[in-house]
């Protein structure tokens, strides 16, 4: 099986110092942006209670109000069990900010475990974990996906674990592959040749080197996790209505769309700001990591 | 050439056998009796025994994986738990949709994305460049299904102009189509962006330039061919994945395909067609990255000689 | 007028930021027939004159803000695009400096001499009679014509070189221009594609401006001489002014040719031109080559030097301001 080209030397991708990176990173006024917009939704879920009363706002039924367009009192208005819009929203971002960090650690996590182990221990054990890495990409991912969660119930947890051991392969492949990049360059040889031992070896030069590469993935697969996790509750199969997370909003709201379009317009912008957010980060992040992609 | 082919069909075995594991062990531990679901409530005692015997719900979980195994190595996938049929009955009359949509789907998104990057790239930096990055941005950051919301809500409720669900013409399938199109039209665009730049700085397309070529013949003779490489890759990988991962579109849509039914499936806990239908895809997607990587031998005589040698 | 005259050229490469100068006032003189060494260090504008002269500086970038450029009575610069592309392969051709990378991977090289051949077709040749031209050519610089199915990556960097010879000389230009035709190549196939083109050059009674940094290869093979340092010619003249004398000089040219190891010579040391070459976005005032002039005076330092001439060899140095009264 020949190669594909890789689009750049994943190896070579050496971060510099920190400032370095956020004077790149400054410079570019969309990741600025996403930044910016990313540290508001955390801001929002960190005080989603002092914003607004979970159960009061966000639970509670007020059928003598529902359905209404924006006011003072309801900025987003009223949803169909007459709840506050902008409260759900604001504690829905707990949910997609929740999935998008632990299952990106865990993934991360797993994934560098099981590409590590691959590429140190090589011989049969890679090619073992190869071949399940291979079974893995060729199963459609969202199938994969809801067949987990389906498996493990509803709620949560089960929608963490789903999308989590979903991420894995692809972690793992990007590890092993800079492992084994990395280990053919002639630094590390040189540092083999000075009688470094192979602990040093993946400390000191092995690791700032996968970093950098990972950190641009976990940024840009967050947005992808967002997504994934919204598009699980919105058919059922992650949380349930009558909690506030944006796709089961979106599956409630539906009904009401022919009338009321707001209640699928507003969490369905809030996915895409969240997502597209985390992808401008990510994207202005690939960029200062590695100033050679930009000419 | 021929034996290129044969290892890579060769390769696809233990990876076939390991899929079939993996769903296996996830569709064992999914909660749910599959007896009671064919059955009913309150069934007579001695129907459930012979159902987990017929089922061979009564044997180890090892013997079962080599069992299905066995007879799925003689095409035999099991009955399908609602209907009692075989599972490719139930699958392949769900074909031909579904393989509508992902190839309508793929051209689609294949000719706009391409188009699109081209535009991008050689008119870098202008307005158009920066708005068409910017909009791919922001596709890349929409949830298909929410796409397909906004879709129905502008062309079917509001503007009357597309059905919105089911079957029966080809505008049936307008809205799906670009529901799951845009967004990875939008993707194309920007792979082929970067790609179609990262070509035109190469010294032969100079070397195209100093023979007096017009920036046409530059552009479409020397430097598309050299960018299409990714691209191939991304068009092959997005027609397996809508060939099984467009569920939600078929789902919301109406549309009578194999994404549906599987999700349909999933969600009934249909063990032995969630089996199947995953073995299908997965074949499937194996056989069209081996398609890849044909047309990529074909397009790129580099590789085309680095593995005849093989 | 000559065959080829560039007059005041000047080029910048703007990137928003900073303005690179790359060629400031720079001017050139080629008679027809003959063979000009276009010599000077890494980054000192000889490419970039070459690609001006085909107008195929980088679009975005590359500027030119004035001078001029005359080719066999034709003002190029204010040649429409189209009637450009008639002078680009078909009147000059370029030569490009890596082999390797300068043909199309993914078309044949029969495809690619064809290409050339197709876009200036003037005389109306039938397929047939081109793809025999593909051939001739390919036997013109030592290719079986049978290898013309062969893609790029199943030549050896010489051969290449070859191929990127062929495809150049397909149209029988009038003027080549070889930027370091020979650099990326091995020392044994250097001499070997050199003599190659020196021969052509002699058959199809062209012009060449033969861009190199290797006095070898200007001793070589050059008629005339032109020494560009920080974007301007310093010193141009015949073949005798450079290698039959050495008291007439621009001290960067003395430099320059102390650099090379000299068989009849006793000195056993290199005399290497001290210093880099100045940073082409901040030049130096007055000459630009002051800073490493051993011989720099007060004036060097903020007067710019204007061209002297003697006998068609000119100098641009206050030192032989003096001679021409």
């Amino acid at each position: 099986m020949f190669k594909r080209k890789k689009k750049k030397d994943l190896a070579s991708a050496r971060p510099s110092g920190f400032a370095d990176i956020w004077f790149r990173f400054r410079k570019n006024k969309l990741a600025l942006a996403g930044l910016i917009t990313v540290i508001i939704i955390a801001l929002f879920a960190i005080f989603a209670d002092v914003l607004a009363d979970y159960d009061a706002m966000a639970i509670d039924q007020h059928p003598e109000i529902r359905l209404q367009g924006p006011s003072g009192e309801h900025i987003l208005g009223t949803d169909g069990y007459g709840r506050d819009m902008f409260a759900r929203i604001v504690h829905g971002s707990r949910y997609s900010l929740t999935f998008a960090l632990a299952c990106t650690a865990i993934s991360l996590i797993g994934g560098t475990l099981v590409g590590a182990t691959a590429a140190y221990v090589g011989g049969a054990v890679d090619s073992v974990i190869m071949r399940v890495l291979d079974a893995f990409h060729c199963m459609p991912a969202m199938l994969l996906t809801i067949s987990l969660s389906s498996a493990l119930g509803v709620g949560l947890k089960s929608i963490i674990i789903a999308l989590s051991i979903s991420g894995i392969p692809g972690y793992a492949r990007i590890v092993r592959s800079v492992m084994l990049t990395i280990s053919q360059q002639e630094y590390i040889e040189a540092a083999k040749a000075c009688g470094f031992g192979s602990l040093r070896i993946i400390v000191g030069h092995m690791v700032p080197n996968a970093i950098s590469i990972l950190i641009v993935n976990a940024m840009m697969s967050m947005a992808g996790l967002i997504m994934s996790a919204a598009s699980l509750s919105y058919i059922g199969m992650g949380i349930q209505a009558p909690a506030p997370e944006w796709g089961a909003m979106l599956q409630e709201g539906q009904t009401y769309m022919r009338e009321h379009f707001s209640m699928v317009l507003i969490p369905g912008l809030a996915i895409v700001i969240t997502a597209l957010s985390f992808n401008l980060l990510g994207d202005g992040l690939s960029e200062a990591l590695d100033p050679r992609m930009k000419d | 050439m021929w034996k290129y082919v044969l290892r890579r069909l060769l390769v696809m075995i233990p990876i076939i056998f390991l899929v079939i594991f993996i769903v296996f062990f996830i569709m064992n531990i999914t909660p749910g009796d599959p007896v009671q679901m064919i059955l009913g409530n309150d069934p007579p005692q001695q129907a459930v025994e012979d159902l987990r015997r017929e089922l061979g719900l009564d044997q180890p979980f090892f013997v079962r994986f080599f069992n299905y195994i066995k007879n799925a190595l003689k095409l035999d996938f099991g009955l399908s738990y609602r209907s009692r049929r075989p599972v490719f009955e139930g699958i392949w009359p769900k074909f031909p949709t579904t393989l509508l949509l992902a190839v309508l789907t793929v051209t689609v998104s294949t000719v706009l994305g391409v188009i699109l990057g081209i535009i991008s790239a050689v008119k870098e930096y202008s307005a158009v460049d920066v708005t068409l990055t910017f909009t791919s941005l922001i596709f890349a950051s929409v949830p298909g299904f929410w796409l397909c919301l906004m879709l129905i809500i502008v062309f079917s409720l509001k503007l009357h102009l597309l059905p919105s669900s089911g079957v029966g013409s080809i505008r049936h399938f307008i809205l799906p189509v670009l529901a799951s199109a845009i967004p990875s039209a939008a993707y194309l665009a920007r792979i082929t962006r970067t790609q179609m730049l990262e070509v035109m700085r190469q010294e032969y397309i100079r070397t195209a330039r100093a023979k007096g070529a017009t920036e046409k013949r530059v552009i479409f003779k020397h430097a598309l061919k050299n960018a299409l490489m990714p691209i191939i890759t991304i068009a092959g990988t997005s027609f397996a994945a809508a060939l099984g991962g467009s569920m939600i579109t078929e789902r919301i849509f109406g549309l009578p395909g194999i994404g549906n039914y599987i999700l349909t499936s999933v969600q009934a806990k249909d063990v032995p067609v969630v089996m199947g239908s995953t073995i299908f895809l997965s074949v499937i997607f194996m056989v069209m990255m081996l398609l890849v990587d044909l047309a990529y031998a074909y397009i790129n005589p580099t590789l085309r000689s680095r593995f005849s040698r093989k | 007028m000559s065959f080829l005259d560039i007059r005041d050229l000047t080029v910048v490469y703007t990137n928003g930021r900073e303005t690179v100068h790359a060629l400031n006032d720079f001017s050139l003189r080629l008679e027809r027939g003959k063979t000009l060494g276009l010599v000077g260090e890494t980054g000192a504008g000889k490419t970039t004159a070459a690609l001006s002269i085909m107008r195929l500086l980088p679009e975005r970038t590359g500027r030119v803000l004035g001078g001029s450029v005359t080719f066999d009575g034709a003002d190029l610069r204010s040649l429409k695009e189209e009637e450009m592309r008639v002078v680009r392969g078909g009147k000059i051709s370029m030569i490009f400096q890596d082999p390797m990378t300068s043909l199309n991977p993914v078309l044949t090289v029969g495809e690619q001499i064809f290409e050339t051949l197709e876009l200036h077709n003037i005389e109306n040749r039938s397929h047939q009679q081109l793809w025999e031209r593909v051939d001739e050519m390919l036997a013109l610089v030592g290719i079986p014509p049978e290898r013309k199915k062969d893609y790029p990556h199943q030549f050896s960097g010489g051969m290449k070189q070859r191929v990127v010879i062929a495809i150049a000389l397909a149209c029988s230009p009038q003027l080549l221009i070889a930027d370091e035709p020979t650099t990326a190549l091995d020392v044994t196939i250097q001499a070997q594609v050199l003599a190659m083109m020196d021969e052509l050059k002699q058959k199809l009674d062209m012009s060449m401006i033969m861009i190199t940094h290797d006095l070898g290869i200007v001793a070589q093979t050059c008629d005339d001489v032109a020494v560009v340092y920080a974007g301007e010619i310093i010193e141009s003249g015949s073949f005798e002014d450079f290698f039959m004398q050495d008291k007439r000089r621009h001290p960067y040219t003395r430099g320059l040719f102390g650099s090379i190891p000299n068989i009849d010579s006793r000195e056993r040391r290199l005399t290497p031109i001290e210093g880099l070459m100045p940073d082409p976005t901040n030049l130096p005032e007055g000459c630009r080559f002051h800073p490493r002039c051993p011989d720099c005076t007060e004036r060097c330092r903020t007067e710019r030097p204007t061209a002297h001439e003697r006998g068609g060899h000119v100098i641009r140095c206050h030192l032989f301001e003096k001679e021409g009264e």
